[in-house]
């Protein structure tokens, strides 16, 4: 009886370790895709902004930490959410402490480390074999970050960026999407974009000088990257225009702050919108499926902890008339109830220990051999994501054991309150 | 002053359709080392009234006064420190814990004490010793006679040095001669530690001269040969 309460606990804290490794892996994949190919904040003024170089040079303001002030807005970072917001904690805090939360603050305002101007245009490509809309986005290649964190594949003979994306003849250079470049064939086709224009449509000759992968499906099925002069000539935009520009920030969990610090202090001439916002739904959805899978979890663990009080009220019923003698011969209802307590929390100790112990093998398993493989269109990534976090894992267990303590405390109350001659006259 | 007085005890069973009525007025007094056997047929309340006595129940109306304890004031930790300090219970089906050894079943009135282990233990081995029970002293109660069990049982009883000791049919799990040895020993203690006894039985021929003896009849305690 009690192996089976201690399995029910042990599987569902391996449950609950497995589902939270697997949120935590989706969000950590999701989020890493999405910063890789993403800038944190991008900057845009209503339409598009006429001149990139002096947008860049009202931007410059938001850099400049050093490394000793990033250094230290991490290590206080945590202040910045608690105080200085208006809430009844800035009444009570020190003045020392809400000093230092304006520091912090101050610093993360100059944590931008680099920009770098951009184009997007939509467009139709056209291969032997292959008609498709694409979305061009138009890059300076001189610059740190203009392609985030993807991983760039050159053609053989390419030995940066810079040199890969500039002139290459009449032929404009392009960097293809991996997936895309996997739907459409071998790099060495001539591939043309079609350009609606007033005229009716132009051709544009492309020639494939590598590829990106961002770790994002659709990013990577849909996207192309050319320099952004080349961009500029074959979509007749003007020579200093850009949809807006992107800016990478020394901690991308700042955005929001950065962005809003930003707004205010540019007034209406711009805008500026984070990588959060800009995939709201994904990141919602996930962190719902994570919160939902957690609940779920957390309800069988309730369950499991019901199936413990079961056991010790089962086995308490059993033997009610020697708790009864134990009573008589003078121990104290709230000694008879640590000792029930304790039985039950060594039953649900045990089980939590093993469901541990299964839930980090099978995360661990999962990650290292990618046991379970997913269908990139559909999630975007190949194999099921496992994050395991320690700190999870410790909250799950200290999660599971106040559970398991409340439920071996009601049942032991009850018990160690039952009337003892009512247990003896049971044994006759 | 008598070691123990309950008067007016009332027992009411209510929580069946028709209130029962277990005792009705009983008033019972007993001097310290008094030994006193009640007799009973069965269902005549002979455990309800030791159970009251001994702090296990509560009655319905009535006072109980033992050691120089009123129980109905007692919060129940102190009831149970009375029932460790100054009771010893005995009962018929022995109810020694199955796991324990004879010696670690005698132990436990006196780990629950609050004595040491090893303290417990001598304590433990003396009693048993006087109960002619050390040579069994690692055997597990299935590997003991039924009358072996219940000296083991009454050892477990002394082991503190009670004031009373309640015996509830001590000897109704046992064969006619084994019983009359178990009441031996059971009155032995009585005279050599003058630990008071109050013993139910529904064998009425155990009840010697020596004893103060009652019958338990309609709910009240009537003094036989008074």
């Amino acid at each position: 009886m009690r192996v089976v309460a201690g399995a029910g606990v042990a599987i569902a804290v391996a449950a609950l370790v497995i589902s939270s490794s697997v949120g935590a892996g989706f969000e950590r994949e999701y989020e890493k895709a999405l910063l890789d190919f993403n800038s944190h904040v991008i900057v845009m003024s209503g339409g598009e902004i006429p001149d990139e170089r002096a947008a860049m040079e009202s931007l410059r303001q938001f850099s400049g930490a050093t490394e000793s002030e990033l250094g230290l807005a991490r290590r206080w970072g945590w202040l910045d959410g608690l105080v200085g917001n208006g809430s009844w904690l800035d009444n009570v805090m020190p003045k020392t402490v809400m000093e230092r939360a304006a520091q912090v603050r101050e610093i993360k305002e100059r944590q931008m480390i680099s920009m770098s101007p951009f184009l997007y245009r939509e467009a139709m490509l056209v291969g032997p074999q292959v008609i498709r809309g694409v979305i061009v986005k138009g890059i300076d290649p001189h610059r740190k970050d203009s392609v985030g964190n993807m991983r760039i594949s050159l053609a053989g003979g390419e030995v940066s960026l810079e040199s890969a994306l500039g002139a290459k003849g009449g032929a404009i250079p392009v960097l293809l999407g991996s997936a895309m470049e996997a739907s459409i064939g071998p790099l060495a086709k001539r591939l043309r974009l079609v350009i609606p224009s007033k005229e009716g449509q132009r051709f544009v000759e492309l020639v494939p000088v590598g590829s990106f992968e961002s770790g994002m499906h659709d990013y990577d099925a849909e996207f192309m990257l050319m320099d952004i002069g080349a961009a500029r000539r074959i979509f007749g935009v003007a020579e200093r225009a850009a949809s807006g520009i992107e800016l990478r920030l020394s901690d991308p969990r700042d955005a929001g702050l950065f962005a809003q610090a930003m707004e205010e202090k540019l007034g209406s001439s711009f805008s500026a919108t984070t990588w959060g916002d800009l995939n709201y739904d994904l990141l919602a959805a996930v962190r719902l499926e994570r919160l939902v899978s957690a609940l779920i979890m957390s309800i069988m663990l309730v369950v499991a902890a019901l199936n413990i009080i079961a056991v010790l009220v089962l086995t308490a019923i059993k033997r009610l008339p020697e708790i009864a003698v134990f009573k008589a011969l003078g121990l104290k209802d709230r000694d008879l109830e640590r000792v029930l307590i304790r039985g039950g929390m060594n039953v649900g100790f045990k089980g939590i220990s093993v469901g541990l112990a299964i839930g980090l093998l099978v995360s661990i398993l999962t990650k290292k051999l990618g046991l379970i493989p997913l269908d990139a269109e559909i999630y975007m990534i190949d194999s099921l994501p496992i994050d395991i976090s320690w700190m999870i894992c410790g909250i799950i267990a200290f999660f599971c054991l106040s559970v398991l303590w409340l439920a071996s405390r009601f049942a032991a109350k009850r018990l160690a309150g039952m009337d003892p001659a009512e247990g003896l006259a049971r044994a006759r | 002053m008598a070691f123990l007085a309950a008067k007016g005890i009332w027992k009411i069973y209510a929580d069946t359709a028709e209130p029962v009525e277990v005792l009705r007025g009983l008033d019972i007094s007993i001097e310290n080392g008094e030994a006193v056997g009640i007799f009973g047929a069965s269902g005549s309340g002979k455990s309800t009234l030791l159970h009251i006595i001994g702090g296990l129940d509560r009655p319905t109306e009535g006072s109980v006064n033992a050691a120089g304890f009123d129980l109905g004031v007692l919060s129940d930790d102190e009831m149970a420190r009375f029932r460790n300090r100054e009771i010893g219970f005995v009962f018929q089906f022995y109810h020694l814990l199955p796991e324990f050894t004879a010696l670690e079943n005698v132990m436990l009135p006196a780990l629950i004490g609050g004595h040491a282990r090893s303290a417990a233990g001598k304590m433990a081995m003396d009693a048993l010793d006087a109960m002619g029970l050390s040579a069994r002293r690692d055997h597990r109660p299935a590997m003991l006679s039924g009358g072996e069990q219940q000296r083991v049982a009454i050892a477990r009883a002394a082991v503190q040095r009670p004031k009373l000791i309640l015996a509830d049919e001590p000897t109704g799990n046992l064969d006619r001669q084994t019983g009359a040895k178990v009441w031996e020993y059971l009155v032995d203690l009585n005279k050599r530690l003058g630990i008071a006894l109050i013993a139910v039985t529904h064998n009425r021929e155990l009840i010697d001269k020596s004893m103060t003896a009652y019958e338990l009849k309609d709910g009240k305690l009537n003094r036989l040969g008074a």
